[in-house]
């Protein structure tokens, strides 16, 4: 039993405006890879299989809809959430049952698969063939991947999702691109246990066994930050939760927000909105770990900010606490209109009964994307109805417009059954793959860490095809874009922007 | 004005939840003198079973209530008294609180199989119901639940003091065998008696479950809260029981209204329970000396001298030579790590099998030790961990000045105070584990190499676990062991010829502190980083089962309870069934520490015996000479203790 062990998740994520900013786009890129790859296999007496070309041809045409990928809920198993404090990002993260109709176009991220890409993709897979052993994990046929997720522990599957998107990830690009340069992705699935011993003996095994540790998801990763630093294993995690594992020479997270920056979208959107609620604020959360120090960071960012910001009422909150009748008198007496919370979704939902109880109702609820998950919703009820959360990824309905939303729904529920739930952290792992998959094919058949280490640096603006906000991947600076949105009866809408696009401010420090 | 109403009402509901929860735990302690740590974990079991079957199963609420609290619970807790409970009568309050922590834990581990994590709701009993009392409102369910902690209070008054059965309840702890002269039925009033607590923590759970929501360890941290109101009536007294819980609810919500707070004050509303509890049990009148009789406990046999540093050279040869030829990096980690863990269990040595205190914050003297490091010598200076483990030391020699007068279950709170308040108050803060809540360590070096491979930290461990092995045993073996062992005994005797316990008690409060500190080091050295969440109370609490499970009187016993808290999770990752065996071994060991309470350990040592006893038949020659001592001062070569006869 770790009852101590209960971190809290929190993220704060960039967004990207549109697919076309990205230098290479990713999807006509993989395409092109897997039809090249095509060829050679073929000259060589090997081929893909009848069905696996089927599967990449109806990937690349963007049959989503007929893989019936929209309106799916999120994983409930991460969604009790963390306590140690973090602020790489929601625990569990949840979709959200029911298809809400978005307002957007369909998404920018959005590709349009063709025949004609397959073929690009064949033929540029073609030139990329791997006869030999390059480095730790690799073979002439196969690259091992370590991921490293709590999936036992106080929070039973607290970050399973992660291990099941790269699962799915991994059989996806086996299936559609042939792996990479021919060698076939193998997945080797660690369990960290929710505890920083665990996390490092996970880490020690995946130096010695596994070429990198990709989409890897885990609360107290500041267990394995030295091991990895020293082995030099890299590590392409869904999201670094602590310092230590930010600041490893080795670590480039899909999510690349870092502990205590804070970007200016929330602040000056909040402000823009809400200009009077701004001068009349609070900031609750739970009193745990990074969570606290983040708090502080935001309280502070937002105040110098300016644009009004004020906050009258800052309340750490213990996790013994029950009661939460007292802090809402207090905002109350202070005149409080913005609340924000940091912290798990149960204790959102107490806050916002207790709000309910006392007849209290703030021009604005704040919450991470901790609140985009349908536990949340389940849970709250009525109490929580009007929540905004801010959100640094593409919604689960959007799936039918938004290609590699609908490639992992399906997927996840191919490999993992369909009761799988996709998940904000089963977006970032599954991102994590395609970030490491693309880059290892464009290093080509010698890969090594070293040149995968390299080639991470250089990467900035990543939006996993559409899945996410741009995220600075290789500079490691929090993403500063976000959308965000309003939770009506049992849907969420997007509140602003109205379509599936994100508002991108400057950071404004920490 | 409107505001004082409104956290005069909160406090009621605050305090009205902490008197439910602590009536249970007066009415299981005045009935059957075990202070039940798991009350709220069965609360919790309980409001699981709850959701089952109102919401699950669709049935009728009043029914779903009735079937829980007058038909599962008292089953329930009827057959925990039959097959737990029972043989703990007469034993020692660190073989009974023990076993309550292994409840306690079985219990969430049960639920987590059970319900697994989701999203559950509860319906409250009068939704929409509110009452407005100044600028506060109060829901139906909170009235409820305040009301019902005085009408508890009240029947259980009632039960104890006026009712017939209560009267026998109550006097089955003072005299069993006279009770039974009389006609009475002491085995069926002490399942009666637990099957009320267990209705009770249910009936916390259920009234608690709309508040807190269907979560596996709220409802056991808010038990702890209890215990102050529960000891602040001296487990017994049910109205000041319930006073003291509406005030601490008062206090809580007074402070968190109109003290103005900022850094470390920030955590001090949560810690009022514990602070009041740390104030009671500290300010409670001495405690009366046992006189007249005398406890002798056999004990398992202590090596010599000679023994015990062939034990331990071969222990570190032998850890090496598994850790070269057997393990990879990963399991060595592991193996440190679980060394690591059995020299904070062995702190438990010297302070709870020899002199018979237990404590419930090993861990929480080992983070003393882990912060000294983290923060002066982060950089692997071998300075840190002395100094570390001499913080732990003053730090243990003044928290035990207040504690001094205290014994069994009081000062066992007593150190559940302190550990609380070490999390809540210093731990978090900023001077202490630092900005992220987790601090870098680098392994130490020493004679010019750095041990920054897991092997060579393990034999660090190794060497430093064997050589302050051979210090407690030395220390055992020595003069300040036999008066241990005595105060242990006879604390009266003791007295009564002129031996200074005070002194005696500092030192050895400063002891176990001190080991446990030097464990915090090489735990956050070998971790390479730090933080609060490794040292909290519950931390603690499962070493302290497993070490007393694996025999707290022996230093092998401390090791194997140190190295089944690394095991368990690591074989539950890797398999449910494996650790579900691991769990039930456990919990046989908690079981049998009502037959034997020198744990699994001793087991192990009389099969050594009988094994070498073997050998030895029919070698002729004289006798072999004894090599150990037992606790009475006899050498038997085959390790049989002896029952001296009495009571407490």
């Amino acid at each position: 039993m770790r009852a101590s062990r209960r971190p809290v998740v929190t993220c704060l994520a960039g967004t990207a405006a549109h697919a076309d900013d990205l230098r290479v786009h990713p999807r006509r890129r993989a395409a092109v890879l897997v039809v090249a790859a095509c060829l050679p296999l073929a000259a060589c007496g090997s081929r893909l299989t009848a069905e696996q070309q089927q599967l990449a041809i109806g990937q690349l045409q963007g049959n989503a809809q007929a893989n019936g990928a929209a309106g799916s809920t999120g994983d409930s198993g991460g969604s009790t959430s963390a306590r140690g404090g973090t602020r790489a990002g929601p625990a569990g993260g949840n979709g959200v049952s029911g298809a809400s109709t978005g307002n957007g176009s369909p998404g920018s991220t959005a590709t349009n698969g063709s025949a004609q890409q397959t073929t690009r993709a064949v033929q540029a897979a073609s030139s990329c063939r791997a006869t030999k052993a390059t480095d730790v994990g690799v073979t002439p046929t196969s690259i091992t991947l370590a991921n490293i997720a709590d999936v036992t522990g106080p929070v039973p599957g607290l970050f399973q999702s992660a291990q099941q998107s790269a699962l799915a990830f991994s059989a996806y690009w086996n299936a559609t691109h042939g792996g990479i340069c021919g060698r076939q992705i193998k997945v080797e699935t660690l369990d960290s246990r929710t505890d920083a011993n665990g996390y490092r003996e996970q880490m020690l095994t995946a130096c010695k066994s596994a070429f990198a540790s990709v989409g890897s998801m885990s609360a107290f990763d500041n267990g394995g930050a030295q091991v990895e630093d020293q082995c030099g294993i890299v590590d392409v995690s869904a999201a670094a939760v602590t310092q230590e594992h930010q600041h490893t020479r080795v670590t480039y997270a899909a999510n690349a927000t870092q502990v205590g920056q804070v970007s200016s979208t929330v602040p000056g959107w909040i402000a823009e909105k809400y200009p009077q609620a701004v001068g009349k604020a609070a900031f609750l959360y739970i009193n745990a770990g990074a969570a606290a120090v983040n708090a502080q960071a935001d309280v502070k960012t937002y105040e110098q900010y300016g644009h009004g910001w004020k906050f009258v009422y800052t309340q750490p909150v213990d996790i013994s606490t029950f009661n939460y009748a007292p802090f809402v008198q207090k905002m109350k007496q202070n005149g409080v209109r913005f609340v924000q919370w940091l912290g798990a979704y149960q204790e959102a939902v107490r806050l916002a009964q207790a709000m309910q109880q006392q007849g209290f109702k703030p021009d604005i609820f704040l919450l991470d994307p901790t609140g985009y998950s349908s536990d949340y919703v389940q849970s709250g009820g009525s109490a929580v109805d009007g929540t905004v959360v801010y959100l640094d990824s593409a919604l689960f309905q959007d799936a039918g417009s938004n290609q590699e939303m609908a490639t992992y729904i399906t997927w996840l529920h191919r490999v993992a059954g369909s009761d799988a739930q996709p998940s904000y952290f089963g977006i970032y792992a599954w991102s994590a793959m395609l970030l490491f998959a693309q880059t290892a094919e464009k290093i080509g058949p010698d890969l090594t860490r070293a040149k995968l280490l390299a080639a991470l640096k250089q990467v900035d603006n990543w939006t996993g095809n559409g899945l996410h906000s741009p995220q600075h991947v290789g500079p490691r600076q929090t993403p500063n874009c976000f959308a965000f949105i309003q939770l009506h009866g049992s849907s969420w809408s997007r509140l602003h922007p109205t379509t599936p696009t994100f508002d991108c401010r400057p950071d404004i420090g920490g | 004005m409107n505001a004082f109403i409104a956290y005069t009402v909160f406090g009621f509901v605050t305090g009205g939840a902490y008197a439910i929860a602590a009536s249970g735990l007066v009415l299981t302690y005045t009935t059957s003198r075990i202070f039940n740590v798991a009350h709220g974990a069965i609360g919790m079991v309980m409001a699981f079973v709850f959701w089952q079957l109102e919401v699950k199963s669709g049935l009728p609420t009043w029914l779903s209530v009735f079937l829980v609290i007058c038909v599962i619970a008292p089953l329930f807790g009827a057959l925990v008294e039959r097959f737990a409970m029972r043989r703990l009568a007469g034993q020692d309050v660190s073989v009974s609180l023990v076993v309550t922590i292994g409840l306690m834990v079985l219990l969430i581990g049960v639920a987590q199989q059970v319900w697994p994590p989701a999203a559950r709701t509860v319906p409250a009993f009068f939704p929409n119901s509110y009452v407005h009392l100044g600028s506060a409102t109060i829901t139906g369910d909170q009235i409820l639940t305040i009301a019902l902690a005085g009408l508890v209070a009240v029947l259980l008054y009632v039960l104890l003091s006026r009712a017939r059965v209560g009267v026998a309840m109550r006097a089955v702890v003072d005299n069993t065998d006279l009770l039974a002269l009389h006609g009475a039925r002491p085995n069926r009033l002490s399942g009666l008696s637990w099957a009320i607590g267990s209705s009770l923590a249910a009936l916390a759970g259920i009234l608690l479950v709309t508040t807190i929501g269907l979560d596996y360890y709220e409802l056991t941290l808010l038990v702890v809260s209890a215990y102050a109101a529960a000891v602040l009536g001296r487990l017994q007294n049910l109205t000041l029981t319930f006073v003291g819980a509406i005030v601490l609810g008062l206090a809580q919500s007074y402070v968190q209204g109109y003290v103005p707070l900022s850094g470390a004050l920030n955590g001090l509303p949560p810690a009022i329970p514990v602070l009041f509890l740390f104030l009671i049990v500290v300010l409670l009148p001495q405690a009366q000396l046992r006189i007249g009789q005398i406890k002798g406990i056999s004990s398992v046999p202590v090596p010599s001298a000679r023994r015990t540093t062939g034990f331990g050279i071969a222990f570190v040869v032998g850890v090496g030579l598994i850790s070269a030829v057997m393990l990879d990096d990963a399991q060595t980690f592991n193996f440190g790590i679980g060394l690591a863990y059995a020299l904070i269990a062995l702190s438990l040595v010297p302070l709870t099998g020899y002199g018979g205190y237990l404590s419930l914050a090993p861990f929480t003297f080992a983070g003393i030790g882990a912060v000294v490091v983290a923060r002066i010598f982060p950089h692997g200076s071998p300075l840190g961990l002395v100094v570390g483990a001499l913080a732990a030391a003053a730090v243990g020699a003044v928290v035990s000045l207040p504690l001094l007068r205290l014994r069994g279950l009081y000062l066992a709170l007593g150190t559940i105070a302190f550990a609380d308040l070490m999390d809540k108050l210093v731990f978090q803060a900023s001077w202490a584990f630092g900005y992220g809540g987790s601090r870098p360590v680098d392994r130490i070096g020493l004679f010019g190499m750095q041990l920054n491979s897991e092997r060579d930290y393990l034999l660090l461990i190794a060497v430093v676990f064997a050589l302050v092995a051979a210090g407690v045993l030395a220390i055992r073996r020595g003069p300040y062991g036999r008066l241990l062992v005595a105060m242990r005994d006879s604390p009266a005797a003791c007295g009564t010829l002129g031996l200074d316990l005070t002194r005696t008690r500092v030192l050895l409060f400063t002891l176990s502190a001190g080991i446990a500190g030097l464990g915090g080091t090489l735990y956050a050295g070998l971790r390479t980083s730090t933080g609060p969440a490794d040292f909290t109370l519950f931390s603690s609490l499962p070493l302290v089962l497993l070490a007393v499970v694996g025999g707290v009187t022996s230093i092998s016993g401390v090791a194997l309870g140190g190295m089944l808290w690394m095991l368990l999770p690591v074989l539950q990752s890797k398999s449910q069934s494996l650790g579900g065996l691991v769990f039930m071994l456990i919990g046989a060991g908690a079981l049998l520490l009502g037959r034997n309470p020198n744990g699994l350990a001793s087991y192990a040592f009389l099969a050594g015996r009988w094994f070498e006893s073997l050998l030895r038949r029919g070698r002729p020659g004289p006798p072999a000479l004894a090599e150990e001592e037992t606790d009475e001062g006899f050498a038997f070569a085959h390790g049989e203790g002896v029952q001296l006869s009495g009571s407490s």
